[in-house]
């Protein structure tokens, strides 16, 4: 756990370290956030009532709690193993008397931790100036998701380790990055609620880990119909968890076997 | 130490036609070609070797580092290091040796140089009196108590080669691997670095395999060499031989006023002159040290006199010649 906490600490260090580019990324952010809420401010506005399943009121909580979990990680932050198998330095990974698995989720949390205290007061900031607009959650519910936010980051940082390492098969990493993306994007429910999509897609999400990162936890808090207990929810996110530790471990196990690295 | 026996190791590499219907062609079906990098080599080292490993570009000289320390699969052969396999030896192997590439940094590059050095001392496990006592060692050796506070990004070349190889000797590594670890860094810090390393290699016994284009650092670091060329094993042995080996002149140097014309005393040797300063070079089966000296001080009032080893340059230079004639 030393070690954890050392690489952990250090990740953290290099994101503080660019100062501007750090500051930008952590409040670029609320500006699209201020957009959803006009967004489905003037869809309410329209129809009045609730939208799908989703009162104003709920909405409103969903796109803060979402957007919250969605900006943990920056497109920067999420590409650092990628380009480093891109350019070789995951050699310095490689000879390291530490887990690849343990030095990939320390990096991650590191660069997501301080953006998750900004998002913490973000969200605090939310509910006092404009509670009035939004479905507060029970202690209950907060009970609930604490547990299962946690899950979700970490299947977050896991799922973005397994694409990483699909670089090692591939010379462009972009095109993996912008796929895993994507799927993040629509599938979790960050852009749209899952609650919202079509019957057939919303099925089609449910088989992926991809709500089980934003769409589920958020449904958690606003005590929504989710189908599922939260000790099922929890033991599918652990499902999931465990699904992409095995990825991790047969895509690492091949990548090691087959490694090219190029140069001197 | 390390025990090599028919090392194969061969990379498959995708082919891309070129121009325009080649990059399409390509999106629908790949063609791939075998690239040979190491063609079926053996050797060993024992403990507390320096040993050189030489080779024109493309060798196969980094390949054998990534093989032996298990970051490369072989394709063929058996592989040894502290009668383990680098491959599954694991964790405990990789505290045993010590990594440097010179056109890649082992440190943080965010973060203060003091930061990447504790957390190897986190990494590695390390005592803390252990730590403190190899800090303070590797930073009197290599000058770097001005450059503990700042981020590696902030330093030159020179200074971030000098914390990369500071870092890998925190541990105290049984083995070090070095790849070309001067590469693009002026005379003095060559300088520093070469005497750390041989320092190091003399008093703590520390074992290094080095790969390096620049001749001098092989000559001043290692005892032995291994060659490869083409993925081949040519020679396997010292430093000291090997130059006998492919360079068979010798050569004297001396300056002062000419009083007779060497050439007469010394018909059968190549003789060349620059200012007061005349090169005599020679074979040894033609003329004897003692008749060589005799004919030079007949010849000139001599100033100054070296007699001349072959150069390492010069030895690897005509190798890679014979390589290509061959």
């Amino acid at each position: 756990m030393k070690s954890f906490f050392r690489l952990t600490s250090i990740s953290l260090q290099s994101h503080l370290y660019y100062k501007t580019s750090f500051l930008l990324n952590l409040l670029s952010p609320v500006v699209l956030l201020c957009g959803q809420y006009m967004l489905w401010g003037a869809l309410y506005g329209q129809q009045g009532g609730t939208i799908g399943s989703m009162t104003q009121r709920e909405m409103f909580t969903y796109i803060l709690i979402a957007f919250s979990l969605n900006n943990l990680l920056g497109w920067s932050s999420e590409n650092v193993l990628a380009k480093e198998i891109r350019n070789g330095t995951v050699v310095a990974r490689c000879i390291r008397p530490v887990p690849f698995l343990v030095q990939a989720v320390s990096e991650m949390t590191g660069a997501l931790a301080f953006q998750a205290l900004v998002n913490f007061l973000v969200v605090l900031a939310g509910v006092v100036f404009f509670g009035a607009y939004m479905e507060i959650p029970s202690a209950a519910a907060v009970a609930g998701f604490v547990p299962c936010v946690i899950l979700a980051v970490l299947l977050r940082i896991m799922m973005i380790d397994v694409f990483s390492l699909l670089c090692f098969f591939s010379t462009g990493y972009l095109g993996i990055s912008w796929t895993r993306a994507a799927l993040f994007d629509f599938f979790s429910g960050a852009m749209i609620p899952v609650a919202m999509f079509p019957e057939w897609l919303g099925n089609v999400a449910r088989f992926t880990p991809f709500p089980y990162m934003i769409q589920v936890p958020v449904s958690v808090l606003l005590g929504d119909d989710t189908s599922m207990g939260i000790v099922q929810i929890l033991g599918m996110q652990l499902v999931w968890l465990a699904i992409l530790v095995l990825l991790h471990s047969l895509l690492y196990g091949c990548a090691r076997k087959n490694m090219t690295i190029a140069g001197g | 130490m390390i025990e090599v026996k028919e090392l194969k190791k061969v990379y498959r590499v995708n082919v891309k036609k070129p121009g325009m219907m080649g990059a399409v062609q390509n999106l629908f079906r790949s063609e791939w070609t075998e690239k040979t990098a190491i063609g079926g080599i053996s050797f060993q080292a024992h403990e507390g070797q320096a040993l050189a490993c030489i080779g024109e570009n493309g060798a196969g000289k980094s390949t054998l580092i990534k093989v032996l320390i298990g970051i490369l699969t072989p394709t063929a052969g058996e592989v040894s290091v502290f009668g383990k396999d680098p491959r599954k030896a694991g964790r405990p192997y990789l505290r045993e040796i010590g990594v440097v590439f010179g056109q890649k940094s082992n440190l943080w590059i965010d973060i203060p140089v003091i930061e990447s050095y504790q957390a190897v001392q986190t990494l590695y496990r390390l005592d803390r009196q252990v730590f403190q006592r190899n800090l303070e060692q590797i930073v009197g050796l290599l000058e770097l108590e001005p450059l503990l506070s700042s981020p590696a990004r902030k330093l030159s070349l020179g200074q971030r080669m000098r914390a990369d190889i500071g870092m890998v000797f925190l541990h105290e590594p049984k083995l070090l691997f070095l790849d070309e670890p001067t590469i693009g860094l002026d005379i003095n810090v060559k300088h520093t670095i070469r005497t750390f390393l041989r320092k190091m290699n003399q008093e703590k016994g520390t074992g290094i395999l080095l790969t390096s284009h620049d001749l001098d650092d092989i000559d001043e670091i290692c005892d032995d060499a291994v060659v490869l060329s083409k993925g081949k094993l040519i020679y396997d042995g010292t430093l000291d031989q090997l130059k006998h080996r492919y360079v068979t002149e010798k050569m004297v140097r001396v300056t002062g006023r000419p009083r007779q014309e060497i050439r007469l005393l010394l018909p059968g040797a190549r003789v060349s002159a620059e200012g007061r300063t005349t090169k005599v070079v020679y074979q040894p089966g033609q003329y004897s040290s003692e008749e060589v000296l005799h004919a030079v001080t007949s010849a000139f009032e001599i100033e100054d006199i070296t007699i001349q080893e072959p150069d390492i340059d010069e030895v690897v230079s005509r190798i890679f010649q014979k390589g290509e004639d061959a």
